[in-house]
């Protein structure tokens, strides 16, 4: 993950110094901010990355930064980091999905494994938006009729069952089947399966609620 | 001396028209008695009445003896003294009369006694049947009056008449000289005065427990005024602790924090094939800045709690405990908490803050109040004591007759937040230990040989120690 960028928003110098050499010295490139308002005027590039953010700061506080992320829709990981912490903050922190909240001081150990996972979660999250981009793009090319015998493949109908369903001729269910195969970038009918269920399931899983 | 008046002198039924109504001068005197005897009755009975006027019993109860006492000074047959109450005439004491045969109330527009109220001026009749106007009253009743002679008085208090006071006999009696009527007036008078008094010590009662219970009552509002600001003082105490506190542990986790993190980094610095000394390098002086940080925070916090450090001034240690005795003992008077002081006369001053070392006393004795607070109230006692050391140092104790401190807590108890109080702060001692150490002395803690413990401060006297 030599790409990966932990961003640190601190508004204590000594902190964000301190975090930034042990990331750099665990082999983790950081950016660091002084205060909420100047992380959300900075851009975040498209590779992995996640957030390391203190919860009280002058100015707007690490939680109402995760809240004005997510309104903003540019959420991160978050693993907090707090002098003080309380249990309720930490509930809401975590509720509003971050990874990890760490009260301070604490070990380099327990740090570095939060960005791990944070940075594993942008990962994931990052893989299954690139599926579900691919997935769709490639939904988007079929006709509709190609796309009614792909879903007469994928739930397990035979070529014949499929042109009686439509009313078309097997012989041309199959040319529609070939399409299909091709313009989803399959070579198998097992693996056109496999794609339109990881479809349907990420797609379901990134539905809000 | 003698009662036998000569008759020119002053008629006893001054005022009446009809002088035939005038009693006959009564030169005799009572049978049996004496005339000396006489005179030396009615002064003792007078001396007798006028005690009277003052006492410890009920009013009607000294009417009562009081009317005795005349029904028998003047051999009378009945004594009986009414006040006047708005048109009646209410019976206050009736003596030689069977009870209840006198009636409790009479008009005043009727009888003898009208003519009394009228005259405002003593009455004598030998005859009451030679009143014309009784005599017309009676017109019509069968049978003798139940009394013949009488003798009536106003009660006179100042310029008001307050009530009548007769004497009457069933047969006819003509002895009774202007003397004796005199005396009568006299008499009534006095009874007036012992009514008077009565009313106004009722009305003095009253209104002094009006003031009692206004007393209590602002008493009672002053003391919850009291409490409340205790109360409130504590609470804004422990607030104000409890903010500082949270500042000056954020105030010291930030660099703490930064130098732990600084570390971890040296040492995965270290570990690598190739350290990275001049990162190394670069973590030793943040860590080295943070540590100073940190020491800067605690001194910030105890100049703080000093309150930028003590004044330095000549301070008679004896004058310090004196100035909050009074303080103490009211607010230890509502724990039961006896407190005794005992000061060594001639101390040598210290040099110090006034207002720290009452602030420090102040400390240990509420510290020692609730060190005996579970002790039953005869048994809470607190002494403050001074004296100068054998050291040269002026020393304070404040012992406590409580339950002790385990030898575990000794060790601890100038720690801070250390506390065996279930709402304690565990901040009390170690002020005091700051504000003893800026004074240059020291505070110890030890057992007073028997149960409770002494806490014990000493200052070098001025001139006489280092500083």
């Amino acid at each position: 993950m030599n790409n990966a960028t932990v961003f640190i928003v601190d508004d204590d110098t000594s902190i964000r110094k301190s975090l930034a050499r042990l990331l750099k010295s665990a082999g983790f490139k950081s950016v660091a901010f002084s205060s909420a308002e100047e992380f959300l005027q900075a851009t975040v590039p498209d590779e992995p990355c996640c957030l390391v953010l203190d919860v009280r700061m002058g100015g707007i506080s690490g939680l109402d930064l995760q809240r004005e992320m997510a309104r903003l829709n540019r959420e991160l990981p978050i693993v907090f980091i707090t002098g003080h912490g309380d249990m309720r903050m930490a509930v809401r922190a975590i509720r509003a999905g971050a990874i990890e909240f760490l009260p301070k001081p604490f070990q380099d150990k327990e740090l570095l494994d939060a960005i791990q996972k944070a940075l594993n979660h942008y990962l994931a999250v990052h893989r299954r938006s690139t599926t579900i981009q691919e997935t769709s793009r490639r939904i988007a090319l079929l006709t509709d009729r190609e796309r009614q015998v792909m879903q007469g493949v994928v739930t397990g109908l035979l070529n014949k069952q499929i042109g009686a369903q439509l009313g078309i001729a097997e012989k041309t269910v199959k040319v529609h089947r070939a399409q299909v195969m091709e313009k989803m970038g399959v070579s198998s009918v097992a693996e056109l399966v496999k794609a339109v269920v990881e479809f349907e399931r990420l797609s379901a899983a990134g539905r809000p609620g | 001396m003698t009662d036998r008046r000569q008759p020119d002198k002053e008629p006893y039924c001054e005022g009446l028209e009809n002088t035939a109504m005038r009693p006959e001068v009564c030169v005799p005197a009572a049978p049996g008695l004496p005339a000396d005897a006489r005179f030396s009755d009615r002064l003792h009975a007078l001396s007798f009445v006028r005690c009277q006027t003052v006492g410890a019993t009920s009013l009607p109860s000294r009417a009562q003896e009081m009317a005795e006492q005349l029904r028998s000074i003047f051999a009378m047959d009945a004594c009986v003294i009414r006040l006047l109450d708005g048109d009646d005439l209410v019976l206050l004491a009736c003596a030689g009369l069977p009870e209840g045969s006198c009636s409790q109330h009479i008009p005043v527009s009727c009888g003898i006694a009208t003519e009394i109220l009228k005259r405002r001026s003593p009455l004598f009749l030998a005859d009451v049947m030679s009143h014309p106007v009784l005599a017309a009253e009676r017109a019509g009743i069968p049978g003798p009056p139940p009394f013949i002679s009488y003798a009536g008085a106003p009660m006179l208090a100042g310029d008001r008449v307050i009530g009548v006071l007769a004497i009457l006999s069933r047969t006819r009696r003509d002895d009774l000289t202007q003397a004796d009527m005199d005396c009568i007036q006299l008499m009534a008078n006095n009874v007036s005065v012992a009514i008077e008094n009565d009313r106004l010590y009722a009305r003095l009662l009253h209104e002094h427990k009006n003031l009692e219970s206004e007393m209590a009552t602002r008493r009672q509002a002053e003391d919850e005024v009291r409490q409340l600001r205790e109360d409130l003082a504590k609470r804004s105490r422990i607030s104000a602790m409890g903010e500082l506190t949270v500042t000056i542990a954020h105030e010291l986790n930030q660099p703490l924090g930064a130098i732990i993190t600084n570390a971890q980094a040296c040492q995965r610095l270290l570990n690598r094939t190739e350290p990275d000394l001049e990162e190394v390098q670069a973590a030793l002086s943040e860590m080295i800045a943070d540590g100073s940080r940190a020491h800067e925070v605690v001194g910030r916090v105890r100049r703080f709690l000093q309150r930028g450090g003590p004044a330095r001034e000549p301070v008679d240690l004896n004058a310090v405990v004196s100035a909050i005795v009074p303080l103490l003992k009211t607010r230890l008077a509502k724990d039961h908490v006896a407190l005794s002081v005992d000061l060594a006369e001639a101390l040598p001053p210290v040099s110090g803050d006034f207002a720290q070392l009452q602030q420090l006393i102040l400390n240990l004795v509420v510290n020692a109040a609730d060190a005996v607070a579970l002790l039953s109230e005869d048994s809470r006692e607190i002494r403050i004591s001074s004296g100068l050391l054998p050291d040269g140092t002026v020393s304070v104790a404040v012992e406590d007759s409580g339950i002790g401190i385990s030898g575990e807590d000794m060790s601890r108890l100038f720690q801070p937040f250390f506390t065996t109080k279930p709402d304690g702060m565990g901040m009390g001692l170690p002020i005091c230990k700051s504000i003893i150490e800026a004074h240059g002395g020291r505070l110890w803690a030890e057992s007073n040989g028997r149960t409770g413990s002494v806490f014990q401060f000493a200052i070098p006297a001025v001139g006489g120690c280092p500083t």
